[in-house]
């Protein structure tokens, strides 16, 4: 083997293989100190003792996303107080909230704090709610995306969803939104549903409701557990918007549809593991030409 | 991503937790400004919780650190590198005392460290600071930089070589 190098005794020697007299013996003793001297000086440094960022002043709302130039120390030492103190009062307000997500491609089955209702979440989707609210029997959440919802009958149920409201009793159904729309599938029991508008439908066991572009339009009875749950998505007269969100979330992938009417509307079924049988079922039956690189699907007419 | 996503606050005050120094700790030791260091830390950190459904959590640190090298790389206005520490305040007694005999003399030791640490390749000062100031591990450097832990081993000791070379350099110079 070859004779070691001064910079290989030095690594056995950081590294805890061979003493300092060992390493003295190699390079003799006037490095062997002055490397000591060095590296005990460094490793007393920082480049600042004082106070990092707070994270709080990030996931506060109202903390700003760009940084600014400094205009004077007083303006700069009053801004750092406000964030902080803003940190502060939403990290109170916000400390108890439990936030759920599901990833792209992921579907998620969570129970929730009543411990006999559960929740699964489409891909993408996002549930949050506050243990507090939970305790004085009031099961309140927050939904954005798709979820499918396995509700026990006991105290009100209520999902405030980003494009309305479902109020339950105990039930099972499916809530799903894109763009601006709402749509809601019941299985069991019954359920009432609210749009923004404050325009209401009350969903029975069997029924679904689509509201969409200002109206609230019926689907066809199920009765079943829904099929995306189980590996497939089925539509019925879905505007074309509602497919496209669906596939972009269970195939990861990108979707510019700038180039066709997205007005038009599907009714069918898709498998979630076959990108390529999914993309001829929807888009062959409308005439839509769609080219697949990588990640990105592009459309046009 | 499960319960470690980044879009939950208790996840994103951990990381913040784990890499916010480190951080800005690198991109001082990169690029020699501890202002921009530190707003550009925020700013990666500020870029992560907007984009936290994007990003896995497994690739957070990755994820900082190419960002904040990447707001360094586009801010125009570079200097050259000329850095200065404070003692940590937080000592030990152990870590104050390690050294019996100081070949070099007392006065001037530290501002002449500093600039020969200063006057290092760009790699070799932030592997060598990376692991002497924070403490990372060989691999732990090897993985936020994406090199292997053999070149980080190389830098570090070549950069102690060198930063040995510099001040014997200086030393003489002052006979």
């Amino acid at each position: 083997m070859a004779e070691k190098t001064h910079e290989e005794h030095i690594t056995s020697w950081l590294n805890g293989e061979i003493t300092d007299q060992d390493l003295s013996q190699q390079i003799g003793t006037d490095h062997t100190l002055k490397y000591q001297q060095i590296l005990a000086e460094v490793d007393t440094w920082t480049p600042d003792n004082g106070e990092i960022f707070d994270a709080a002043t990030i996931t506060a709302p109202a903390a700003k996303s760009r940084t600014f130039p400094i205009w004077s120390s007083l303006a700069v030492a009053a801004s750092v107080f406000t964030l902080i103190a803003i940190g502060f009062w939403y990290f109170a307000q916000q400390q108890d909230s439990v936030v759920h997500v599901a990833g792209r491609g992921e579907i998620k089955t969570i129970d929730l704090p009543d411990g006999k209702s559960t929740v699964t979440l489409a891909p993408g989707a996002i549930i949050s709610w506050l243990p507090d609210d939970w305790a004085e029997t009031n099961r309140a959440l927050s939904l954005e995306g798709k979820a499918y919802f396995d509700v026990e009958p006991g105290s009100p149920f209520a999902v405030n969803a980003t494009n309305g409201t479902v109020e339950v009793l105990g039930t099972t159904f499916t809530i799903d939104q894109f763009e601006s729309s709402l749509e809601v599938v019941c299985y069991e029991g019954r359920v009432r549903a609210t749009n923004l508008k404050g325009t209401d439908v009350t969903v029975n066991a069997g029924e679904g409701y689509r509201y969409h572009e200002g109206t609230w339009e019926s689907l066809p009875p199920t009765y079943n557990e829904p099929t995306w749950i189980n590996g497939k998505s089925s539509f019925h007269k879905a505007p074309l918007t509602q497919v496209l969100a669906n596939l972009q979330q269970h195939y990861e992938i990108n979707i510019s549809d700038t180039a066709i009417n997205t007005e038009r509307r599907f009714t069918g079924t898709i498998p979630h593991d076959n990108l390529q049988v999914a993309l001829q079922l929807v888009f062959e039956p409308l005439g839509i030409r769609y080219t697949l690189q990588g990640k990105q699907l592009t459309l046009s007419e | 991503m499960s319960k470690d996503s980044v879009c939950e606050e208790r996840v994103f005050q951990a990381v913040h937790e784990q890499h916010a120094t480190s951080l800005r700790n690198f991109l001082y030791y990169k690029f020699g400004n501890l202002e921009k260091a530190r707003d550009f830390a925020q700013e990666a950190f500020i870029r992560l919780w907007n984009n936290c459904s994007k990003v896995p959590f497994e690739k957070t640190r990755s994820y900082l650190f190419t960002i904040g090298n990447r707001l360094f790389l586009d801010d125009t206005d570079h200097q050259k590198v000329v850095l200065k520490f404070e003692k940590r305040q937080n000592l030990t007694e152990s870590q104050s005392t390690t050294n019996p005999e100081h070949l070099y003399r007392e006065e001037e030791f530290k501002e002449r460290l500093e600039a020969a640490i200063s006057a290092l390749p760009e790699k070799q000062r932030e592997v060598f600071l990376l692991s002497r100031i924070d403490k990372l591990k060989n691999k732990e450097i090897a993985e936020t930089l994406d090199i292997s832990i053999k070149t980080v081993e190389k830098h570090i000791a070549t950069s102690l070589k060198t930063l040995r070379e510099k001040l014997d350099e200086l030393s003489n110079l002052n006979l």
